[in-house]
């Protein structure tokens, strides 16, 4: 699954934008992943300024 | 159960906010739904500036230093702003890899008088965002942040926003969720719109910072990335920038490499510290939209294009729209003939002189050689006038090479 550093994350929110699935949303100003909604593909990390998106087995 | 309102507008920013409190002084019920928790905290980079000139889109702003109000007088209206400031702000310099200079302003001249001769100046933005927040709420805003908005259900005169937090009903719906819009997504408006790349940006806030001149905004093109350095308006602050097309870049590294080993420009942060402030952007950049209404949805701000980039021409598209929608209901007409006015202003002053351009993801560095780039910042020695327009100089410079 897909994960969020929160130590890296500056709360931009560009991946909440951009995400297809709707699966990032902004709860309490922290930035969490919808693990239901998560298909992986991988477009947060690509577009993270400060990757901090990242997998987790 | 859904909630019926007049107009639900999603996103607390400068547009979304001059509307909510443009129509809200009339009378309508807005739900004005925002997805952070804090609007005062600004977390995205922004350049927290307002152009004082007629850099964007004619949009003219008057700082009166007595009362601090700012004053738009080509659209007729003002905002209170009480929190710090710095007007130490002249024009624009670029720097080639090789450390020549191009300069937008004589920096040296104009200081001199900086009431007189201020070109813009940095904010707070988030001060002025909650201002303008209280003013909406006085008049009776419903303000509901946290609050994550889904899928917007565009039918005519009734449309739905369907959120983490349940549904809002509105008359209309105003997509004010900036650059990266979901609701314009959401409705498929994308997809008529040329695609024009997408942009990162990492900012680090620094003091300390001492490049020749700072008064102003400072770009430097390197071979590899290109950084913005600027003062921002608490004391000795900078925001230190990396903007970048390249999606496999990370950018962290280049900002660290820009600021300690560069052979030019790493002496101006030899006493430099970071703070523990940063901000960083993710820009998907679309063509402006040619019509920013599809079935009672309507579009503001940056949601309706990536280079309305600024403060002031999001806070005049939300003045514009907040009367707009008054003129709609004292008219009683819920369509696209209801919001004319809006929509008109909108095609005259934004879409029409500037909307058809294609000025985001250029880069000169794809095109020119660090010798090049070298050769062409020093011919022109001496400062040209401020007053020349930032949007044409890059244009110029994109459309020649």
């Amino acid at each position: 699954m897909v994960r969020i550093d929160t130590e890296k994350c500056l709360g931009c929110g560009g991946c909440i934008d951009l995400c297809p699935t709707i699966a990032i949303s902004m709860i309490n100003d922290v930035v969490t992943i919808d693990e239901k909604l998560c298909t992986e593909c991988g477009i947060c990390s690509k577009v993270c300024p400060v990757r901090a998106p990242y997998k987790e087995d | 159960m859904a909630k019926d309102y007049d107009i639900v507008i999603v996103g607390a920013g400068p547009a979304g906010l001059m509307t909510a409190k443009t129509a809200g002084e009339s009378g309508l019920s807005i739900a004005l739904l925002e997805r952070k928790k804090d609007i005062g905290k600004i977390r995205r980079t922004d350049a927290g500036v307002v152009a004082l000139n007629e850099y964007l889109y004619g949009q003219v702003v008057k700082f009166n230093y007595k009362t601090r109000t700012l004053v738009f007088p080509v659209s007729g209206f003002s905002l209170k702003y009480e929190g710090p400031w710095n007007d130490n702000r002249y024009g624009f310099h670029f720097y080639s890899p090789g450390g020549k200079r191009f300069m937008v302003g004589d920096w040296a001249e104009l200081k001199k008088d900086p009431k007189k001769n201020s070109k813009g100046i940095a904010l707070a933005k988030g001060l002025l965002l909650k201002s303008i927040l209280g003013d909406a709420q006085s008049f009776g805003v419903e303000y509901f942040p946290n609050t994550n908005v889904l899928k917007v259900n565009g039918e005519n005169d009734r449309v739905s926003v369907e959120t983490n937090r349940g549904e809002y009903n509105g008359r209309f719906v105003v997509a004010a969720d900036g650059v990266n819009s979901r609701v314009v997504r959401s409705l498929g408006l994308n997809k008529k719109r040329n695609f024009l790349g997408t942009s990162r940006y990492l900012t680090w806030v620094m003091t300390g910072v001492r490049p020749p001149d700072a008064e102003g905004l400072i770009f430097v093109m390197t071979m590899y990335g290109t950084f913005s350095v600027s003062q921002v308006c608490d004391e000795d602050h900078f925001h230190v920038g990396i903007m970048s097309g390249d999606y496999t870049l990370d950018l962290e590294p280049q900002l660290d490499r820009f600021t300690r080993e560069d052979p030019i420009f790493s002496h101006w942060f030899r006493e430099a510290k970071r703070t523990d402030d940063a901000e960083c952007c993710v820009v998907n950049g679309w063509q402006a939209m040619e019509n920013p209404f599809y079935n009672n949805v309507i579009i503001v701000g940056d949601a309706c294009w990536s280079e309305q980039f600024s403060n002031p021409p999001s806070l005049t598209a939300g003045y514009q729209l907040g009367h707009a929608l008054t003129r709609a209901f004292m008219d009683e007409k819920f369509n696209e003939e209801g919001v004319a006015q809006y929509l008109e202003w909108y095609d005259s002053t934004i879409y029409k002189p500037y909307g058809q351009r294609a000025v985001g993801g250029g880069s000169l560095v794809k095109y020119l050689t660090a010798e090049e780039l070298d050769y062409l910042a020093a011919l022109v020695p001496k400062p040209v006038p401020s007053t020349a327009s930032f949007l044409n100089v890059f244009n110029t410079l994109l459309e020649t090479y």
